[in-house]
């Protein structure tokens, strides 16, 4: 028997972790930093205390395996470290600290797995620094290459691959020994929902089908500098006043019936020559498309842009696109996530299945084994702010939950295995 | 690609839709494929669509559905062609099959299945076409079982056209579990 899920324990060791943060508001312990190392040997002491061996791969993700009867693929869980600037104490922290409640709570049972566990702490999750989300699970996965390492870097100059050096890892080795999916069965993430369904429908847990792609563009509109002053209005090519139509054209397709799910957002927008007295000449903008529907996440980017044009060409303006990442949205395998809906009917725990809009590590960790999310409900929907906020009561239910699927996936790992001492006459 | 707009190439689409019915629909009851699972989702369930339209000969006046699920992939491809369709339902305890909405003598019409197995069902709405004074275009499946369904379709001198066979999922299936070696 297998006790539940500590909430104040949860509270303890997440404050803990919230302590290893530079000055100001929030948490700010951004990716392959002093301080990201720091909560990863943390997170590794406590690992060790609960009975597991704790190795740290070459891009920096702390691997923790607990033993089982037999040696053999593991069935894994873990979230990130890292933080953006000035966030708060529960996104990727939650998951990580569930992971930690999950071991001790096995180690104090002395429960024994047929096969191992597997318990991370990624490193470099948060886009923040890099512009780059998921450095360490993409590593993990293969899908980075070395030069992206050097292409990527922080406001300082600095490149992701110095950044990794910096804090004694191997960038070279990072890109070129990416997991075994032979050492794997499953992954489940827990993470915090960062939006409100959940809290909305007073649930505690909530199982991830859909993880939103994107496509992002870059759009530079090109009009006429000129004098605010002597400039007729009916002789302006205003870049602004077209990039304006632009950002409402973004939102307005979003916001069309066919688009439930489609998220369109210009979240960077930049004037020239941005003075008072000149008529905007040029505005480059970034357009963001989300969506859980592959086809029509494209479809949505170029409507936007077809209507951009349209907007452009009326004001006498030119429209240039290019684009800077696309990635289509990822069907997690339903398989793994009925173990997870299984095991929330077994304790009792309600749920909801829902979308993810934000990219996880388990979406790369899924191109190496299968993968399963669960999300915990976070008040106010709030996330990346000093004020994100987790009921650590119902992060303790989204750990019992996810103990109870580990285990799960565990014994069908072991029965596929055929591992299972053969029961009956044919023994 | 010149077109900045081009996101992916064909083939990388056909991928990832691949992964996206393995990922949905492999393995939950089975070492089979469950239609019921991946046509219900519209990340797929377009893209379905969208391909299989461009496979919809051009000469086809309507489209033949059977419920319950080659329906729904019926449907959508009506949405995405334009084309009418012909609802097919099961009477009399399976045994017999009728056709609901419209069809008339001289057309040509396209079977639509979501997954072919033996191919006894598409071979009934292939039959039942032919009786009616209608020409069969052909059968156009999502996924084939490869359990008898293209020979027992060309014995009727119908062809089967599918998006993906049933080794193309188990393999697939097979790499998102290999590491169970």
């Amino acid at each position: 028997m297998i006790a539940k899920a500590d909430p104040e324990r949860l509270w303890s060791t997440l404050r803990s972790m919230a302590e290893l943060t530079e000055d100001g508001p929030g948490v700010t312990r951004l990716a392959y930093s002093r301080l990201e190392r720091r909560a990863h040997e943390l997170f590794g002491q406590w690992m060790a205390e609960a009975g597991c061996s704790v190795r740290v791969d070459p891009a920096g993700n702390t691997i923790a395996t607990r033993p089982g009867r037999s040696d053999g693929p593991a069935v894994g869980t873990g979230s990130h470290l890292d933080s953006v600037y000035h966030g708060g104490r529960f996104d990727g922290i939650a998951g990580t600290m569930a992971a930690v409640e999950v071991a001790r709570l096995l180690h104090e049972s002395a429960v024994t797995t047929e096969l191992p566990l597997r318990f991370v702490a990624f490193a470099g999750e948060e886009g923040a620094r890099f512009g780059q989300a998921c450095c360490g699970s993409k590593l993990a996965a293969g899908l980075s290459s070395r030069h992206e390492l050097d292409e990527r870097r922080d406001r300082d100059g600095v490149s992701l691959a110095e950044a990794m050096a910096g804090v004694g890892l191997d960038p070279d080795a990072a890109a070129s020994t990416p997991w075994h999916p032979a050492d794997w069965s499953a992954f489940v993430e827990l993470h915090v929902e960062q939006g409100a369904v959940l809290e909305r429908a007073n649930l505690d847990v909530g199982v991830v089908d859909l993880i939103s792609g994107s496509t992002r563009l870059e759009a530079v509109v090109t009009g006429q500098a000129s004098h605010t002053g002597g400039t007729p209005m009916r002789d302006r090519a205003d870049a602004l006043a077209a990039a304006a139509e632009a950002v409402l054209a973004a939102e307005d397709v979003a916001l069309d019936p066919r688009h439930r799910g489609t998220r369109a957002t210009v979240g960077r927008l930049a004037v020239e020559p941005g003075s008072i007295t000149t008529i905007p000449g040029r505005v480059t903008f970034s357009l963001d498309v989300r969506d859980v529907d592959a086809d029509r996440q494209r479809r949505a980017a170029r409507e936007i842009v077809d209507r951009m044009r349209a907007a452009c060409l009326r004001r006498g303006t030119r429209l240039s696109v290019r684009v800077l990442a696309d990635t289509s949205a990822v069907v997690l395998p339903e398989w793994v996530r009925d173990e997870v809906t299984a095991g929330a009917r077994e304790l009792g725990i309600p749920y909801r299945v829902l979308t993810s809009g934000a990219s996880h590590d388990a979406q790369m960790i899924n191109r190496v084994t299968p993968t399963a999310m669960i999300f915990v409900s976070s008040r106010g929907g709030l996330s990346h702010v000093p004020e994100e906020w987790t009921d650590p009561a119902r992060l303790a239910v989204g750990t019992d939950l996810l103990c109870a699927s580990m285990l799960r996936l565990d014994a069908r790992a072991a029965a596929l295995a055929g591992r299972q001492e053969p029961k009956g006459a044919f023994a | 690609m010149n077109d900045p707009l081009a996101f992916q190439t064909a083939d990388e689409r056909r991928a990832e839709l691949l992964a996206d019915v393995v990922a949905a629909a492999w393995g939950t009851s089975g070492e089979y494929i469950d239609a019921d699972r991946f046509l219900t989702k519209p990340t797929v369930l377009r893209r379905l669509a969208s391909i299989l339209a461009g496979r919809v000969p051009p000469d086809v006046d309507r489209l033949i559905g059977r419920e319950p699920h080659s329906l729904v992939l019926g449907t959508a491809l009506a949405l995405e062609t334009g084309l009418p369709l012909v609802v097919a339902r099961a009477m009399d305890g399976g045994r017999e099959l009728d056709f609901f909405g419209e069809l008339h003598a001289g057309e040509r019409v396209l079977v639509v299945e979501g997954v072919t197995g033996t191919g006894a069902s598409a071979e009934q709405a292939v039959r039942l076409a032919l009786a009616r004074g209608a020409t069969v275009a052909g059968v156009l499946a999502a996924v084939d079982r490869g359990a008898g369904a293209a020979g027992r379709l060309t014995r009727l001198a119908v062809t089967l056209d599918t998006l993906y066979a049933d080794a193309e999922l188990r393999a697939a299936a097979r790499r998102e579990r290999a590491h169970g070696r």
